[in-house]
């Protein structure tokens, strides 16, 4: 920290955050002309605030997540109080009610289901990592926030779920692949702001000693046939997954 | 019902996406973060009765604060209720958390956002609030520093502190070592 100036840390964030009185705020703002030293220190000041805006707003135009609007729907009043455990319980329940004939028949060639959902469903760690919406299969909890944030390969201990790799599709949309700690695997492409499931493939390859699929080597024909059939690219480096970290999945001009 | 629980459940959604950004900044995913909201709005409404309403003259923006400023401190709560766990995890993956993206001297927005995000995460927990309340939801210090049961010195310290934690974070340098 800078002791040249008469000015302490205490006051340069009284003034950026606008608490400091008027007085003090011209004081302040006349000596910071020909002092380049305090320019700089409130300079930063103000660019800590703006970075963390720009970290978090984005938050702000989030779709609201279906487990927090049915939150704040509420038990009705009067009626009997659900605790959390449960109210997950009859969610997964109901969620898997939900679930049409048609549905299951569009991916059936691919899913095993008790093999996959099964110990998904009942593990009790989280919810239900796919969902319906309006006929197709997406990612939710967990894997939607894998897919939609982490780097491919990376190995945090207690994820979940994994990235393998990340590509286009001839159609331009983006496309990662996924395994699941039961020792699933998945491809799911960004269409229409979710992650629509493309793949879910259970039974394949052997889950690694962590539960994990031995990374993404170990690609399934079904994996590689939907790869095939999308017209996959080559996968993203790093950087450009980074880019797609910061600037979103969506496909550009959708 | 009474009038302010009706009062609550119908400002609560319009609160929602400030509780997410909030929860957010205090959690270390974006899937932990809406568990954190959900708790907050589960608890809310079982307690709804002893929110105290604004005064019936109150505006609407007033009233979505008295909300805010409620919701905060319940989230703020259950956060606490859990730090125990969360100081476990975090020790575990201390040194391996993101942070070597902030030094190396190439900056896209992507990567800030990353850098900042990692670097609240390894603020002490009331450090994160204050940053978390004053310099990204906004709040004034007294309003901070009731969310936090605090006296305002004691916010404006941690801030401080918080700030130059950050800073130097950011800066690529470690904070006293």
């Amino acid at each position: 920290m800078s002791t040249s100036s008469p000015w302490p840390d205490a006051q340069l964030h009284a003034y950026v955050d606008g608490v400091l009185d008027a007085d003090a705020a011209a004081r302040l703002e006349a000596d910071a002309r020909n002092d380049a030293a305090l320019a700089g220190r409130i300079a930063r000041q103000r660019e800590l605030r703006t970075l963390l805006r720009a970290a978090f707003d984005p938050v702000l135009d989030e779709p609201i997540p279906r487990r927090l609007s049915d939150a704040l729907a509420g038990p009705a009043p009067g009626a009997a109080v659900t605790p959390i455990g449960a109210a997950r319980k009859q969610h997964v329940q109901a969620a898997r009610a939900a679930w049409s004939v048609r549905e299951w028949g569009a991916i059936a060639a691919t899913l095993v289901l008790g093999a996959l959902l099964g110990p998904l469903v009942f593990r009790g760690s989280g919810n239900l990592p796919i969902e319906t919406e309006r006929g197709r299969l997406v990612a939710a909890g967990y894997l939607d926030s894998a897919l939609s944030t982490q780097l491919a390969g990376a190995t945090e201990e207690r994820a979940a779920a994994r990235i393998g790799l990340s590509f286009r599709a001839a159609g331009g949309e983006y496309c990662r692949t996924f395994s699941l700690q039961t020792g699933a695997g998945g491809l799911a492409c960004r269409r229409d702001g979710r992650w629509a499931v493309e793949v879910l493939d259970g039974a394949a390859q052997p889950a690694g000693t962590d539960g994990f699929r031995q990374a993404a080597s170990a690609l399934s024909p079904t994996m590689l046939g939907a790869l095939t059939a999308l017209g996959a690219g080559d996968p993203l480096t790093t950087d450009e997954e980074r880019q797609r970290l910061g600037a979103g999945w969506d496909a550009p001009g959708r | 019902m009474t009038d302010s629980v009706a009062l609550l459940r119908q400002t609560l959604p319009a609160v929602l996406p400030r509780l997410r950004r909030f929860a957010r900044t205090l959690a270390r995913n974006a899937h932990d973060a809406d568990d954190l909201a959900q708790t907050a709005i589960e608890r809310a409404l079982l307690r709804a009765a002893q929110w105290r309403a604004p005064p019936p003259d109150a505006a609407g923006e007033q009233i979505e604060a008295a909300v805010r400023s409620w919701m905060f401190g319940i989230v703020k709560n259950a956060w606490i209720d859990g730090i125990r766990s969360r100081k476990r995890e975090r020790a575990v993956v201390k040194g391996d958390d993101g942070m070597d993206e902030v030094a190396d001297g190439s900056h896209t927005a992507a990567e800030d956002r990353l850098a900042i995000v990692a670097a609240m995460q390894r603020l002490p927990e009331e450090q994160q609030l204050a940053v978390s309340l004053v310099l990204i939801e906004g709040l004034s210090y007294q309003e901070a520093a009731d969310v936090m049961e605090v006296p305002v010195g004691t916010l404006t310290s941690r801030l401080s502190r918080g700030r130059e934690a950050l800073a130097a974070l950011l800066g690529g340098k470690e904070p006293s070592e």
